[in-house]
This record gives structure tokens, C-alpha cells and sequence, in this order.
């Protein structure tokens, strides 16, 4: 009966090795990519939580009715991506009447979004 | 011993041999793997993240705000309340961010109303802030 020369029959033999690794690489890149990823310790505005970017958004709505700046205002409401940042504002300043929150607040956001609204923060 | 026991016995030990050096190739493969993920690969952005997380230049900014905000309403307190998403410590979290503000190249007159913010906020303001935890 024939067999295998020596040399062949062991590299045939070797590549459950090679399978092992690959599955183990495959593992491992599952776990430290999708599963459990390495994520930045610091944020972004857009990044942050919904009640953050509402906080967020009411800093920038007090500074402005302090000290309006159109072009200040404008850059810093940008930071937070909002696909509507004046309908965003509006929504804000509603929903800070309807839990009992602080008038002035409420005022500062729905003037934002009216200046941002008519186009004013456009405005050099 | 009986030929075919002994070659059983040899195909025995060669099979948990390979099960050993498998099991070896795929610790190997998932170090490299986890490796990779966790060493080499970029960070994710986070998604999420609370105030506390915002990055020190965006924390320099959120201080600005208060500052531009108290140069209209001189209120301590209020600044205070406005800062304490940002860290639990918000009288450090303002040295920070006048460092880091410097740091960027805030014009003279921001660098100014964050000082004059800082200056206002005494021991009183701090302890009416904390609602008067100690006692007093």
C-alpha cells in the first residue's frame, strides 16, 4: 500500500493550526470591535445624551440672551448636529413649561429659535 | 500489550495532543484579535455620553457661557447651578477650563469674563451652592 511521504502528510496534517488561529482571531476581533469596543473617554456635543444636549442647548440660549452674538450662537448650536436646531429649541422651551421649569429659560430658548428662525444668526 | 490496543493508545494520545495545540492556536488567535481591537485599532466615538464627558475645549466653552451669562446676571450661585453637569466639582472644573481656554488662545475679553465669574464665586456662594451641608 502507498502512503504519504513523511514531509506532506505532516503539512496536511498541521492545518487544524491554522484553523485554530483563524477562529481565535475571529473571536477576538468580535469581542474588541462590536462587542465590547474601546470607546473615547471624551465627547463631542452631538455625542452626548439627549438631557445633556438639553442642557447644552440651554448654556448657549442664556449666553446668547446675555450677550447676543449671531455668529457665537451659530457655531455652538452647529456642535450639537440637530437636524432642526430651531424646531429642537422650540421643543425644549415646550417641554420646560410643561414640567414646571423656569420661564426666563423657556423665553431664552423660544428666542433663539426665533433668531435662527428669521435668519438672524446667519446674519454676519 | 495486544498490537491493536497499543496503536489505539498511540492514536489517543496524538488526538489530545492536537486538541491541546488547537486550543493553544485559538488562545494565540484571540490575543491578537482582542489585541488589535483594543490596542491598535482606533477609540468609537462614545454615544451618550453624559455633560460630564464633553472634552475639555467644549467644558472651556460651557464656562464661557456661564461667564457671559453672569457678566448680564451677576448671580454666583446660578453660575454654580449652571456648571455642576459638568463636574462634580465645578470651582476645579473652572480652573481647568481658564487653563485650557488659555491654552486654545480665548481673546483677552472672554479670558476676562471667566475670570470675573471665577473671582465672584467666594466660600458663601460655594456653601449656598452645596445648600449649607456643613452645618452651618
Amino acid at each position: 500500500m502507498e502512503t504519504k511521504p513523511v514531509n506532506v502528510a505532516r503539512v496536511s496534517n498541521n492545518w487544524y493550526l491554522l484553523t485554530g488561529l483563524l477562529i481565535g482571531l475571529a473571536v477576538g476581533l468580535l469581542v474588541s470591535l462590536l462587542l465590547v469596543p474601546l470607546t473615547n473617554a471624551e465627547a463631542l456635543p452631538a455625542e452626548l445624551d439627549p438631557a445633556a444636549k438639553a442642557e447644552y442647548r440651554l448654556m448657549i440660549a442664556r449666553a446668547y440672551v446675555a450677550q447676543p452674538n449671531n455668529q457665537r450662537a451659530e457655531s455652538r448650536l452647529a456642535l450639537l448636529r440637530d437636524p432642526d436646531p430651531a424646531g429642537a429649541l422650540v421643543t425644549q422651551a415646550q417641554e420646560l413649561l410643561a414640567a414646571g421649569g423656569a420661564e426666563e429659560d423657556a423665553r431664552a430658548l423660544a428666542h433663539l429659535s426665533a433668531m435662527l428662525s428669521i435668519g438672524a444668526l446667519s446674519a454676519p | 500489550m495486544h498490537p491493536d490496543v497499543e496503536e489505539r493508545l498511540n492514536n489517543l494520545t496524538l488526538k489530545t495532543r492536537r486538541l491541546i495545540f488547537f486550543g493553544i492556536t485559538i488562545a494565540i488567535g484571540l490575543a491578537a484579535g482582542l489585541a488589535f481591537g483594543w490596542l491598535l485599532a482606533p477609540p468609537q466615538a462614545p454615544d451618550n455620553a453624559p455633560l460630564g464627558q464633553l472634552r475639555a475645549d467644549f467644558k472651556a466653552d460651557a464656562v464661557l457661557m456661564a461667564a457671559e451669562r453672569f457678566a448680564a446676571y451677576p448671580d454666583p450661585v446660578a453660575a454654580l447651578r449652571q456648571l455642576e453637569g459638568l463636574a462634580d466639582d465645578p470651582v476645579s472644573m473652572m480652573v481647568s477650563a481658564m487653563t485650557e481656554a488659555e491654552k486654545i488662545g480665548y481673546s483677552a475679553e472672554d479670558m476676562a469674563l471667566m475670570k470675573a465669574m471665577f473671582a465672584a464665586i467666594d466660600e458663601n456662594a460655594v456653601k449656598e451652592w452645596r445648600g449649607g451641608s456643613d452645618g452651618n
